[in-house]
Order: C-alpha cells, then sequence, then structure tokens
C-alpha cells in the first residue's frame, strides 16, 4: 500500500514538474514579444547598425538553455543576439541589452554590476531580477501582462524610458 | 478676453522656465501600448496612460478593429451594441444616445469629446453625431465611461462620457479613402490622409459626406428635408523637442436632418454649422505632465419647426472658448496626481426672438490622487469646483417682439451665480489574475443649459387656433445633482479566450431638468377669445434608477469571436409635473419611457480575407409621448412594443489596399426604436481603398 502511495505521489509530483514548467515555458514565450516591443519605449538604446542583444542564461540549466535558444531563434531576423553563458559575463560587456532568462538570482550582483559599468540595459522575465536591481525592466505573463519598472537600475545603467511606459509600468 | 490670454500666456511661461525631466513629451501612443499590453489603454480615468482593466471607472473601449468589424458607419450604430446604452434612432440622421437610461429627445445627459475637446453643441447640451468632425476609419478606439463623472470632466458627465481617440499622425499612419453607396439614396465618400513631413511634424486631414432621403412617411408633422453631411478636418503635430509636442487643428461641419425636438414631440428640419480651431501643448517636465489646452467652438443651428399653427424658424449662435490647463505628476512612484484649472467662457443668441446674447464663465479647479496601494489594489479619488457666473451681455435679454407680460421674468433675473463641487471616488481590486473587483461612489452636478435658462419662443394664436404657446426658459433653474454608487466585477475566462464583466449600481438624481417642467394658461391674454399657454423649462423633480449589466465575451478557435450583454435599468420617478395640478400632461416621464431590458448578441468571423459579423438587439417594450392633435400643448403616452434591431456586415479585401463590403442596420425593417418614428433598413455597400 505503501509503495502505491508513494508511486501516486511521485506520479503527482512528475506531472505537477512538468505542468508548472510548461506553464512557466508558455509564460515565457507569451513575454518574449512582449519584451522586445518594451524595447522601443527606451529611448536612449541607440538602435543603429551595431545593436545587439546579449542573452544571458545559465549554461547546466536545461531550461534555461532551451529558452535562451528559443529567443535567439526570435530575433535572429530583427536583432543580432548572441548566447551569453552566465559564468562568461565579464567578457561579454560589448552589448547594448541584456536578455537574462531563467533563474540567476545568485548572479544578480554580477548582472547588476556589469550592467551599470557598460551602460547595458538589462531586462529579465522574473520580477525579482527588477527588484534586485539587476534588471530595470522585467516582463512576466501570468493571465495578462506584467511589466516592472526599476528606474533605480535604470538610471544606474544610465537609460531613459518613455513616460506613457513609466506610468503603465508597475514601479519598483 | 484678457483673462483667457492671461492663462494661455501664465501657462505657456510656467512650461518654458520649468526644467525638463529625463521623460519624453507624450500624447499618447494607443496603438503601440495596446499592443504592448494585449488591451486598451486609456488616459480618461486621472490623465495619464492606465490598462483599461485597472481603471476603477466602469469603461467600455471600443477599438477600431471592434469598429471595423462591426461595419458601423456612424458613432452611434458603432455604439449600439455595447453594454448600458440606448441607442434609438429617430430619423436617417438623428439618433439618441444615452447612457443608463434617461433616453429623450436631444439626449443632454451625456458629455462627447472629441480627443478631449467637447463637441456637443452648448446651446441645449445635445449631441448632434452627424456633426462630429470624425470620419470613421481614423478613428483609434472610443472610450465609454459609464455614470456621473463632472469631477474628472466637466459638465454635462451626468450619465457618462464617450470620448472619441482619433489616430495621432505623429505615431499612426491612415491613407484611406471610402465610398458608400445604399437604399434610400444614400451615397457617402470619407477620406483621411495622414502624413509625416519629417521627424518633427505630421500632419492628418479627414473629410467626409453623405446624401440621403429620409422616407419618413408615416409621421405627421414633419418638415422632411434630405439630410446630408459635410465634415473637414485638419490636425497639425510637432514634436518640439524630445520633451514639448504641440497641437493645431481646426474643424467645419455642416449636417441637415429631420430632427424630434423634445418640446411637444415637435418636429425640426435643422441645419447645424459648426466650427472649431484648437492649440494644444504636451510638455514633459520635472514637474509632471503638463497640457495646456485652448479651443473654441462655434455652432449656428437653423431650426425650421413644424408647429401646428404652420413653421416657425428659430436660429442659435452659439460659441464657447475653453482654456485648460493641467499637471500629473507622481509622488513617492505608488501616488498620482493630477490638478487642473480651467476657464469657459459661452455665449448664445436665439434670433430673432432674444434681445441680446446669454453669456456665462466658469472658473473650475479640479485635482484627482490616485494610489496605487499594493499589486492588487488601487484607489482613486477626484473633486471639482465650479464657479458659475449667468449674464446678459449688454443688459438686455428678453424679447421686445413678445407682448408685455408672455414672460414672468425680468432682464435682472438673468444675472446669476453659483458654486458647485463633484466628486468621484473608486478602487479597483484584483482578486486573483483573473478575477477584478470596482467600487466607486460619486457625485456629479449638472448645469442648466441656455435654452433651460433663457429660451424665449412664442407661437401666435390664429383664428384657426386659438391658444398661443410661449415655451419659456427659467433663468432660476437649479443644477441638477446626481448621486451614482456602483459595484462591479470582471473575471477573464482563459478557457473561451474572453472576459466577463458585471456591474449593480444605483442612482439618484436631484431636481432633474426638462424641457417641460410647468405649465400655466392665460384666458383671453390677447384678448378676443385668445388664449395663451405658456410651459415653463426648468426643473422638474426627482427620480431614482437602479440597474444591473452583464456581459460575457470570448474567442472561438482562431477566427470567430462572440458576445453577448443584458442591460437592466429600472425607473421611479417622483416628478412635479405628474401630479395632478398640471392640467396637461408635459413631456417628460422617464419612468414609463424607459426600456427596462435591452439583450445585445454578436458573433464575428475573420480571417486573411474575410470579415462578418451579425448583431442583434432586443429591446423591452417602453412607452412615449405623442401629441394630442385635438389640443395644443398636451401629450398623450402610446405603448411601444418590444422591437429587435438587426446589423450586419461582410467585407472582403479584394487585395492589400482594396476591400469591398456590405452593411445594414434595422435589417428587420420598420423599427419602432422611439414613439416617434419607424426607422427603415438601410443597407449600403462600400468599396475601401488604403494607400
Amino acid at each position: 500500500m505503501k509503495a502505491f502511495l508513494k508511486l501516486i505521489y511521485f506520479v503527482m509530483m512528475f506531472f505537477a514538474f512538468f505542468t508548472s514548467q510548461a506553464y512557466a515555458e508558455k509564460n515565457f514565450i507569451d513575454a518574449v514579444p512582449v519584451a522586445i516591443k518594451a524595447l522601443e519605449y527606451v529611448r536612449s538604446l541607440d538602435r543603429g547598425n551595431d545593436f545587439n542583444i546579449g542573452i544571458v542564461y545559465n549554461s547546466s540549466d536545461i531550461v534555461a538553455s532551451k529558452n535562451a535558444k528559443m529567443l535567439q531563434d526570435t530575433l535572429k531576423n530583427d536583432i543580432k543576439s548572441f548566447l551569453v553563458p552566465v559564468n562568461t559575463l565579464e567578457k561579454n560587456a560589448q552589448f547594448n541589452v541584456y536578455f537574462v532568462v531563467g533563474d540567476l538570482e545568485t548572479n544578480y550582483p554580477d548582472i547588476k554590476r556589469i550592467s551599470e559599468k557598460n551602460h547595458i540595459l538589462s531586462l529579465g522575465f522574473d520580477a525579482a531580477c527588477a527588484r534586485a536591481e539587476a534588471c530595470a525592466i522585467c516582463v512576466e505573463f501570468e493571465s495578462g501582462v506584467k511589466i516592472y519598472l526599476n528606474e533605480d537600475a535604470l538610471e544606474e545603467m544610465g537609460h531613459d524610458i518613455d513616460s506613457t511606459f513609466r506610468y503603465l509600468a508597475i514601479r519598483l | 478676453m484678457s483673462v483667457k490670454k492671461w492663462l494661455l500666456m501664465g501657462a505657456s511661461s510656467a512650461i518654458c522656465i520649468l526644467p525638463i525631466s529625463e521623460g519624453f513629451a507624450q500624447s499618447v501612443d494607443y496603438k503601440g501600448l495596446e499592443s504592448l499590453y494585449g488591451e486598451p489603454i486609456t488616459t480618461s480615468a486621472n490623465g495619464s496612460p492606465q490598462r483599461q482593466s485597472e481603471v476603477f471607472l466602469n469603461m467600455e473601449i471600443l477599438t477600431a478593429e471592434d469598429i471595423e468589424r462591426s461595419g458601423a458607419r456612424s458613432i452611434p450604430e458603432a455604439l449600439r451594441f455595447l453594454p448600458g446604452l440606448n441607442v434609438t434612432q429617430k430619423t436617417f440622421g438623428q439618433t439618441e444616445v444615452s447612457i443608463r437610461g434617461y433616453n429623450q429627445n436631444n439626449a443632454e445627459r451625456i458629455l462627447v469629446l472629441l480627443n478631449g475637446r467637447q463637441v456637443y453643441t452648448d446651446f441645449f447640451g445635445q449631441v448632434v453625431w452627424d456633426n462630429i468632425p470624425v470620419e470613421i476609419s481614423e478613428i483609434k478606439q472610443i472610450e465609454v465611461v459609464k455614470g456621473p463623472n463632472t469631477a474628472l470632466f466637466g459638465f454635462n458627465a451626468v450619465s457618462g462620457v464617450v470620448n472619441i481617440i482619433t489616430i495621432n499622425p505623429l505615431y499612426d499612419t491612415a491613407k484611406t479613402v471610402e465610398f458608400r453607396v445604399g437604399n434610400n439614396e444614400f451615397a457617402e465618400v470619407s477620406g483621411v490622409f495622414s502624413h509625416r513631413i519629417n521627424d518633427k511634424v505630421a500632419f492628418k486631414v479627414s473629410a467626409g459626406g453623405y446624401r440621403a432621403s429620409d422616407p419618413h412617411d408615416n409621421v405627421e408633422r414633419v418638415v422632411l428635408s434630405d439630410p446630408s453631411r459635410l465634415s473637414f478636418s485638419f490636425d497639425l503635430w510637432a514634436q518640439i523637442n524630445s520633451y514639448i509636442q504641440a497641437e493645431f487643428e481646426v474643424t467645419k461641419n455642416r449636417n441637415q436632418r429631420n430632427d424630434f425636438i423634445i418640446a411637444s414631440s415637435t418636429n425640426a428640419n435643422t441645419t447645424y454649422d459648426t466650427g472649431s480651431i484648437r492649440g494644444r501643448v504636451i510638455a514633459d517636465t520635472s514637474l509632471g505632465l503638463w497640457e495646456v489646452d485652448v479651443y473654441h467652438n462655434q455652432t449656428r443651428s437653423d431650426l425650421e419647426l413644424a408647429l401646428i399653427t404652420g413653421v416657425g424658424r428659430l436660429y442659435s449662435d452659439n460659441s464657447i472658448t475653453v482654456a485648460k490647463i493641467s499637471n500629473t505628476f507622481n509622488f513617492k512612484r505608488d501616488h498620482i496626481f493630477r490638478v487642473s484649472g480651467e476657464y469657459r467662457n459661452a455665449s448664445n443668441i436665439f434670433e430673432p426672438v432674444d434681445n441680446e446674447d446669454l453669456v456665462y464663465d466658469i472658473w473650475s479647479g479640479s485635482g484627482l490622487w490616485d494610489w496605487r496601494v499594493n499589486d492588487k489594489l488601487r484607489t482613486s479619488v477626484s473633486a471639482r469646483f465650479d464657479s458659475f457666473t449667468l449674464g446678459v451681455d449688454g443688459g438686455e435679454h428678453l424679447s421686445t417682439l413678445f407682448p408685455a407680460g408672455v414672460t414672468p421674468y425680468t432682464n435682472d433675473d438673468f444675472s446669476q451665480r453659483r458654486e458647485e463641487y463633484s466628486y468621484n471616488i473608486g478602487a479597483v481590486y484584483a482578486l486573483t489574475p483573473q478575477d477584478t473587483l470596482r467600487a466607486s461612489v460619486s457625485r456629479g452636478a449638472d448645469l442648466p443649459s441656455f435654452t433651460e435658462f433663457g429660451l424665449q419662443f412664442l407661437t401666435a394664436p390664429t383664428a384657426a387656433n386659438l391658444d398661443g404657446a410661449a415655451n419659456l426658459g427659467d433663468p432660476e433653474t437649479e443644477t441638477s445633482i446626481v448621486h451614482n454608487f456602483e459595484i462591479g466585477y470582471d473575471r477573464k475566462i482563459e478557457d473561451i479566450n474572453g472576459l466577463f464583466r458585471s456591474a449593480i449600481f444605483y442612482q439618484y438624481n436631484d431636481e432633474m431638468q426638462s424641457f417641460s417642467s410647468r405649465f400655466s394658461r392665460t384666458d383671453n391674454f390677447f384678448g378676443a377669445g385668445l388664449n395663451l399657454d405658456r410651459e415653463f423649462l426648468g426643473n422638474i423633480g426627482d427620480s431614482e434608477m437602479y440597474g444591473l449589466e452583464l456581459s460575457l465575451e470570448g474567442q472561438y478557435k482562431e477566427h470567430w469571436n462572440w458576445g453577448v450583454n443584458y442591460t437592466f435599468v429600472e425607473i421611479n420617478d417622483n416628478l412635479r409635473n405628474q401630479q395632478s395640478s398640471f392640467p396637461y400632461s408635459t413631456a417628460t416621464e422617464y419612468e414609463e419611457s424607459n426600456i427596462e431590458h435591452i439583450i445585445n448578441t454578436r458573433i464575428g468571423y475573420h480571417d486573411d480575407k474575410w470579415r462578418a459579423g451579425l448583431f442583434l438587439q432586443y429591446r423591452a417594450p417602453s412607452k412615449g409621448l405623442v401629441p394630442d392633435q385635438t389640443v395644443n400643448q398636451k401629450l398623450v403616452q402610446e405603448d411601444i412594443s418590444g422591437q429587435f434591431v438587426a446589423n450586419m456586415n461582410v467585407a472582403y479585401d479584394i487585395s492589400d489596399t482594396v476591400s469591398w463590403s456590405v452593411s445594414g442596420t434595422s435589417l428587420f425593417g420598420d423599427t419602432q426604436q422611439s414613439i416617434d418614428a419607424e426607422v427603415d433598413a438601410t443597407i449600403w455597400s462600400s468599396l475601401k481603398f488604403k494607400f
């Protein structure tokens, strides 16, 4: 009986894990076009020929790696983008924008420091990134769009944003 | 005039000396922000951009896509199927729109704005929809705010506000020409052209016109004309620098239609000539988002009235100048404040009877505090104070054409001064990401119009009709006060990719205004058995209203959309004119004429080439007042049976630049939407070119 209950428990956990993963993945997919569009409201970004985006992710995280690749595929026709494993951040500071993908909580201090130092606009998909000032903007998608704006981080990164965008965002 | 100049100069100076912030001056890029958030954006609630779902007001937003799918060629038909609205077509050119009951001829409880500029006719407060200088294809969205909102928008916002937002040539491009041809000899052309001259300057020109016949052969005493419309608008925007935008707009419109006037169901062939000029500056500074808005509206109305004694002519020359300044700013990120000041000067003369213009000045101050308490709760408090002065330009308003004693008033009676306040308090609470609660309490103030203050109209008796009639405004007419309480609940339903919305509301109207508030009769006034009946405009008494709105809309697969909504409105009158001291029944009975139940359904289909929509409305039985043909000024009640109104639209994109459509309104034909007339089906075909 115990074994049976254990089995049920593991089956449920298995499905819960994969459905939550699938749910999170769907939310990420929905959030990506919003994040790209949000860049249009950052007036300080120079959208010239050299404009490029670094997609920061944890290469040992399978889901994050998959999402980072998917994001790069989405961008490939319009914007130059490069995958940047978070442990190579110091060597990849030549971008206009960082897209921060996945759970990189332990790396937030590094992302914040490098973004501020190199005036890179950091944009993430988890409000925690904005709360930690590692991201100036975060886009979440759960039953609708939520856009978080950390104005201190934005200022430290040397950027400026449309005032209508500012009024609509959840300001941290 | 010096006051206006002072205000304008002061506001301009204020903007010039303020340090510029890190932000950018913005009129709102509605289209871009809508695609960002996946829902319409509005600035109507607090002056700054907000998502529709975060607004505490009960607001419906019709997007350009909604309007295109409906196939509507007029704004009222686009609004018809929204919950809470009663859209009643009277003639080809006259449609009355009310929000939550009280739909009357020349409905004056609704405030209609075109990009924030008042476009109702100020001499009576009514809306001549075809006289609004806007083409359907240049509309970005129509915002409908339900309930009294004078604290946010100003007078006339008694039952609600319709704010028509057009495309901004700085952000949007439109190059369209559309031809429409239909039954009843209907022909229309409409064009919109926008162009960016360079990065800094853009303009938009729109123009349109129609002509039709009006087959109201079932109506007696009508002075028939062929309805027509000609409209022109020029809108110039300049991005002065990254922080300041300026707008200059001129419009001109001429509209002829067959009118049912509220007084004793009188009919008229009416021509409205309007023009406007407007300048606006928006600046983003370290002290907030400033907006200075100055405009002047001119309206000339020519009313050819069908009276029992023959045709009478009345002209109204009306002008209004408005200067506004507002500042919207943030405090500690979660608080938005807006402070505003407004001055308006208006004048009106009814020719040939008025000796000199009636004029009024209003000084207003208002404030708003919007507080995002946390991620779930947002509150808003707004208040407005108005100081109103009525007078006569030259001191002699009373007609010198009338025999002495027709009017009981003196010229001094038209000198009035009064102060009014109004407020809106509301909150919106996100119970879950799917569920939202809204609650609001508001007090609105409805100032009488020029007509209610000072109309003088006399129909002299004749040998065939021994009773002369005078319609007289009352300068003592009190401001109507409206109290409104409302709770709403919305739920996003992902399974149907849809939204459920609901609202319950209660409204109390204190001292409502009417064309027919009291009545007196003087036998032998003119001697030799010729009598005078006087009908006074003014306050009529109180009325309460409560109701319910339910709506559900969704999408099925990729191509189908549908919606159904139900509005219940119950009105209980406590009107003085229903009391027995009046010898005749008079023109206002909200309770009996109210349509208690309106049900709307719609289904739509769209793909790359095709768009189609079918819209059906049921209107419950009601009653209406019609003239008793035997006694002057007397009205009798008649029943109006329940009615179905059906509209449809089928459109096909022949190519990327050409589309063709067939549309129709009141398809069942001979629909009696009001007591005044039956409405014929209108069916037309349209060819639209996009460049």
